[in-house]
């Protein structure tokens, strides 16, 4: 499958044509109100814009200058939280606490952040809310233990003092969270200046809040992405087998969890093979050319009824492949797939009741080499994930790197959720807001202050 | 094809970044021509509609709403694109007393020409979808409003057509 597939992408870049000069110079539409395909019509028009717009300019820098931040509408300032559990992210906010973006900051937070649905789940919610549903994703994926006394989540937030009742609500979030899971978690906040939040958050040094804003909306989400940039595809390649964990492991266990599914599938192909090779040789096939399979004299015109042998045998066939259709979801649809089919089994260099065993005996090298072999074969017998296949291909490019990354941390999030799942869905009662103040009260007792608290934790 | 990767670079491009189009045409240009090409099925009037597709993109930027489906909003111009080129055609045709449609002219590629013979319209598009465009195969069935799994199997027999065609030639 893999193999079309790069056929399929390499023709593409052949014959896929260059942007044309005309869609290279025409202007990008900034919002004005002539817009028309005609490159020409569009570009008069931002001319004949033009004095206006730097009279517009001149105006805001007027109103900036003159300190006028009054008069700056509260959801065009910006808010920073970090937030720390191991993984941690950064959020942007605007005024008002809604997220604008979300950034990875280190690489345990890429695995979480990976999952399209909770990047899309975040953005866009009120910051109390996106902090607690992170939160909450980094429990079910086991990054924070609800079972266990004493863990701890720091969020610091960088902003001005009109915005500081958003880190208490951030805090009070969390707080409900973890009583109403009954989860004696610590919350430890924090409000820190610029370079402090970019020392927190993996981000080089920046000026402003806006600035690192405007870093955490438009550079890529995940660690692992900003790092490839610039990398050879030596490099890129080691990293992604890195990411990977043991590659070969990979490999083989994934073919491990469906061996038997794969041995009867290679049973029941053989019995449709050998009912085929029947039909073929059966002297009463009413085909007088070479195309003798099923498949071909099923197509054949003017034949009303098969002499009762080989009808019989013919409806043998229909019943067999209509069986394998349900039991693995695989058409076995002409002569070709089946003989394919057929193949990639006897390929396979030993027979499958011993596979289990010497899959587990190969070096990654091997296990390599016989990828094709193996995702053949999963995919005849209905249990090939095509994620699988798909990442058995070291990516050549940043742009495959990222999306096999992607796939990959996907996939690790998937694992880590369901190993987690008991842990997580454990009943706790829920605790009092009373108990818990308690808790906090002792912690700091003890330890001095949250702060502390939390250096400790992280020893 | 990573759909907050897209997201991104039409944000950049709405504020004027025309490094982030071009970026966007690369990474895009293959899914967008084969999305075409499957309403087509002619390069010359498929390499006209694609640029015009950019062209829209950049002339309507102000029109895209970061953060949403930016993957969908492409394909939407695409397809309102093919459509209206495939109206153009019929008219024609109209105009000028034409019986026949305009020949389709066969592309120098193998598996595109191996899709375009074994695979319906339909199947070559969750094939597009899935492959270039990185749809998952319930995504394409919530865009078709049919059921994940007739994606799945439509997917995995228009595959079987495909590679049983390859390897005929």
């Amino acid at each position: 499958m893999k193999n079309w597939k790069k056929a399929w992408l390499k023709e593409l870049d052949n014959i896929t044509p260059e942007l044309s000069d005309e869609v290279k110079s025409a202007p990008i539409s900034m919002g004005e109100d002539t817009i028309s395909f005609d490159g020409e019509t569009a570009v008069k028009s931002r001319k004949i814009q033009k004095p206006l717009v730097l009279v517009l300019v001149a105006v805001f820098l007027c109103l900036a200058i003159l300190g006028t931040v009054f008069l700056i509408p509260k959801n065009q300032r910006v808010c920073l939280f970090s937030v720390e559990i191991n993984p941690s992210v950064s959020f942007s906010t605007d005024g008002n606490g809604v997220v604008t973006g979300v950034r990875a900051s280190n690489r345990d937070a890429d695995v979480l952040l990976s999952s399209k649905e909770i990047t899309e789940n975040l953005v866009g919610k009120n910051i109390g809310d996106a902090v607690k549903l992170y939160v909450d994703y980094a429990a079910q994926a086991g990054y924070i233990d609800l079972n266990e006394i004493g863990s701890a989540v720091r969020v610091s937030g960088c902003l001005d003092k009109k915005a500081e009742k958003l880190l208490l609500d951030v805090s009070d979030s969390l707080k409900k969270y973890f009583t109403s899971k009954g989860a004696y978690s610590v919350v430890v906040t924090d409000k820190v200046d610029v370079k402090e939040f970019c020392s927190r958050s993996g981000i080089s040094q920046a000026s402003s809040v806006e600035e690192v804003s405007r870093n955490i909306i438009s550079s890529e989400t995940l660690v692992l992405v900003r790092e490839a940039s610039g990398m050879s595809k030596e490099q890129l390649q080691n990293q992604y087998k890195s990411l990977i964990g043991d590659f070969g492991e990979y490999i083989k266990n994934n073919l491990k969890a469906n061996i038997e599914i794969v041995k009867q599938s290679a049973e029941d192909i053989k019995k449709i093979y050998d009912l085929n090779e029947e039909i073929e040789l059966h002297e009463n096939n009413p085909s007088y050319i070479s195309l003798k399979d099923y498949w071909s004299v099923k197509l054949l015109p003017f034949i009303s009824e098969y002499e009762e042998s080989f009808g019989n045998l013919m409806a043998r066939m229909e019943t067999s492949l209509a069986d394998y259709h349900d039991k693995y979801g695989v058409e076995i649809s002409n002569v070709l797939v089946l003989k394919s089919a057929k193949l990639n089994f006897d390929k396979l260099p030993v027979p499958l009741d011993e596979l289990s065993i010497w899959v587990d005996g190969l070096s990654e090298s091997m296990a390599e080499a016989l990828s094709e072999i193996l995702s053949d074969v999963m995919e005849i017998a209905g249990v090939l994930d095509e994620r699988f296949a798909e990442l058995l291909e070291l990516p050549t490019t940043v742009a495959e790197y990222v999306e096999k990354t992607a796939a990959v941390l996907q996939d690790k999030l998937e694992k880590r959720i369901s190993a987690n799942s008991e842990s997580y869905h454990k009943l706790r009662d829920e605790i009092s807001f009373s108990d818990y103040d308690n808790y906090v009260s002792e912690l700091i007792a003890e330890y001095g202050s949250l702060d502390d608290y939390w250096f400790a934790t992280k020893k | 094809m990573d759909e907050r990767q897209i997201d991104k670079l039409l944000t950049r491009i709405s504020t004027g970044d025309n490094e982030a189009f071009e970026e966007l045409y690369e990474k895009t240009k293959r899914g967008v021509f084969s999305f075409v090409y499957s309403y087509l099925d002619n390069y010359a009037s498929t390499e006209d509609v694609m640029q015009t597709v950019y062209l829209k993109i950049k002339l309507n930027i102000d029109k895209y709403k970061q953060g949403t489906n930016g993957r969908a909003w492409m394909l939407q111009i695409a397809k309102n694109l093919a459509l209206n080129e495939l109206k153009r055609r019929k008219n024609a045709e109209y105009n000028d007393g034409l019986i026949s449609s305009e020949p389709t002219v066969a592309l120098s590629g193998e598996v595109t020409d191996t899709m375009r013979r074994t695979l319906t319209v339909e199947e070559r598009q969750i094939v597009i979808l899935h492959v270039l465009w990185g749809y998952k195969h319930r995504e394409i069935a919530k865009e078709l409003g049919v059921p994940t799994g007739t994606v799945t199997s439509k997917y995995k027999r228009s595959v079987s057509k495909m590679q049983a065609a390859l390897k005929e030639v």
